[in-house]
């Protein structure tokens, strides 16, 4: 079922359709704001407050594209505030998730975006493009310094 | 894909608190309402409230408890749902019936449930004891089973409910279609209380899936095509791995391994959820081109779709399936058009496709070529 079916039957008074909604989104989502729960709730509400097709048929970027706002604000506010940010969880057993989660850590914001929106959020660089307001090439750009960058931290004793 | 990114998807984002789930559901609940009603809608909810007005301003008949053990009438409740949804456990349902039907002077009513995509099988059948429905029967009575009119007309795309209730001679029927604020109270919990009692007693009696089972997917893509005269060869091979938990009655997507040649090409069953029937009575139905995940395609789609036409239903490996023909003519953002028949294979249930196998032909300017795709789903349930 589309994020837009969803909403339509949220619109009718389903409430479930929302949580399904909610739980398609939230993990990746929660990450990607470095565990601030109440941008990401902000995102969701204002979601549900947005009525136009459009933005029910895109509600991905439109939840990664307001959570993205709000955190910058958020940053603005409180520059020097650090999040205890959620510790990745291990998938697979030869794996240590807390130097995984260290090393993303350590990657400049918006090389930690593109990754996260890569691989946990599933976007396309085109869809990132737009999340983050910039051309998809750049984009492109940010993923491939990130590995990088995340193959230089990993590989240090 | 290099070492990194494998890396990466050997770990996943922790699952977000359920504090925070509680949290933003409840205030999507407070802010549940209506949000358009039209002209005629409202109209029709005035005329509603005014039939509801008369229904309780005229007399009704006195409610009688039956008599038990003396000469019972016949009694029979239906309630028919209309419209194709997903439940709130996240359980995918087709328009069918639930019927209590008990014969005169019979000691046990029979219960049974019907979907349509079921039809072949009875999936869930079950008895009850006459003293236990007419009890019901009084209650429901009480609740105004034989004197509520239609609820107001609703436009949105939410279940849609008729019930017919029988006893004797004396009969009633009436529609519900939704249920908005505190409209139609009366008609939906008569239709809660028929489906709930039906429920209490029913057994399944077909297959159906067990609550509780986790199942792992491993998705296998290869795609293959090949350009007039050999001027192009796209391949595109692997597959990922989709850990689903069942948690109240709904799959909840754990993690993801991917062993793709093309990182980039996504597998991951919700998208194909999208070839689903959109309303389980429907014969045939379209996926537009941007919900048809293309692996054959360069980038995404940018026009056309596909058509899938149900063939059948039938159990495969223990699995109700549909199986439907698959029609794509569509064109992707390199502008190649692709004309590809084929076939497709649903896990009715799940809401998971099984298996896909295309063939046909992809036309680059002047030139074309075969292309061919096939999907499988293997499932482990634990």
């Amino acid at each position: 079922m589309t994020d837009a079916e969803l909403l339509a039957r949220y619109r009718a008074g389903n409430v479930e359709a929302f949580r399904e909604l909610y739980q398609r989104y939230a993990r990746a989502l929660l990450f990607y704001a470095r565990g601030d729960e109440d941008a990401v709730q902000e995102a969701f509400v204002r979601l549900l407050d947005r009525h136009d097709p459009a933005v029910s048929a895109s509600a991905q970027a439109f939840l990664y594209t307001t959570v993205r706002n709000l955190v910058l604000d958020e940053k603005r506010k409180a520059a020097v505030r650090r999040r205890a940010v959620p510790a990745l969880v291990r998938v697979e057993p030869d794996v240590d998730p807390e130097a995984v989660s260290a090393a993303l850590d350590r990657l400049p914001d918006d090389q930690r975006e593109a990754v996260v929106l890569k691989t946990y959020a599933g976007l396309t660089f085109e869809e990132i493009a737009k999340v983050a307001g910039a051309p998809a090439p750049t984009v492109m750009s940010r993923y491939r310094y990130a590995l990088e960058k995340l193959a230089s931290l990993l590989r240090k004793p | 894909m290099n070492d990194i990114e494998s890396l990466l998807l050997k770990v996943a984002p922790p699952a977000p608190p359920a504090a925070l789930e509680e949290r933003v559901v409840r205030e999507a609940a407070r802010r549940a309402r209506p949000q358009r009603w039209g002209f005629v809608a409202m109209a029709a909810a005035l005329l509603g409230c005014a039939a509801a007005l008369v229904a309780i301003l005229m007399p009704r008949p006195a409610v009688e408890a039956p008599a038990k053990g003396q000469d019972r009438e016949p009694v029979e409740l239906r309630v028919e749902v209309t419209n194709f949804y997903r439940d709130g456990a996240g359980k995918t349902w087709s328009s069918g019936a639930w019927e209590i039907r008990l014969d005169k002077d019979a000691k046990t009513a029979a219960v049974r449930r019907t979907l349509a995509l079921d039809k072949e099988t009875v999936g869930w059948e079950g008895s009850l004891a006459a003293d236990t429905l007419l009890e019901a029967l009084t209650d429901l009575k009480k609740r105004g089973l034989f004197t509520v009119p239609d609820s107001a007309p609703c436009r949105c795309d939410a279940p849609q409910f008729k019930v017919t209730a029988r006893e004797g001679a004396a009969s009633h029927a009436f529609a519900f279609r939704h249920s908005h604020d505190d409209h139609d109270q009366a008609q939906k919990e008569i239709v809660e209380a028929i489906r709930a009692l039906a429920d209490k007693h029913l057994a399944r009696k077909g297959w159906r899936p067990r609550a509780g089972d986790s199942i792992t997917l491993r998705i296998a893509v290869k795609s293959v095509l090949e350009g007039g005269g050999g001027h192009s060869q796209r391949q595109n091979s692997g597959s990922q791995t989709y850990e689903f938990r069942e948690v109240d009655g709904g799959l909840r997507k754990v993690h993801t391994t991917a062993r793709m040649n093309d990182h980039a090409f996504n597998l991951d069953p919700e998208l194909f959820a999208a070839l689903l029937p959109p309303d389980g009575t429907v014969a045939e139905w379209r996926v537009a081109h941007d919900a048809l995940p293309a692996p054959w395609a360069t980038g995404v789609l940018k026009s056309g779709g596909a058509t899938l036409t149900l063939k059948e239903t039938k159990d495969i490996d223990g699995r109700r399936c549909a199986v439907a023909a698959v029609k794509v003519q569509a064109a992707d953002a390199a502008g190649r058009e692709y004309a590809l028949d084929g076939e497709a294979v649903l896990w009715i249930e799940r809401g998971l496709l099984m298996s896909l196998r295309l063939s046909g032909t992809e036309k680059d300017g002047g030139r074309s070529g075969d292309c061919s795709v096939e999907i499988t789903t293997t499932v482990r349930t634990k």
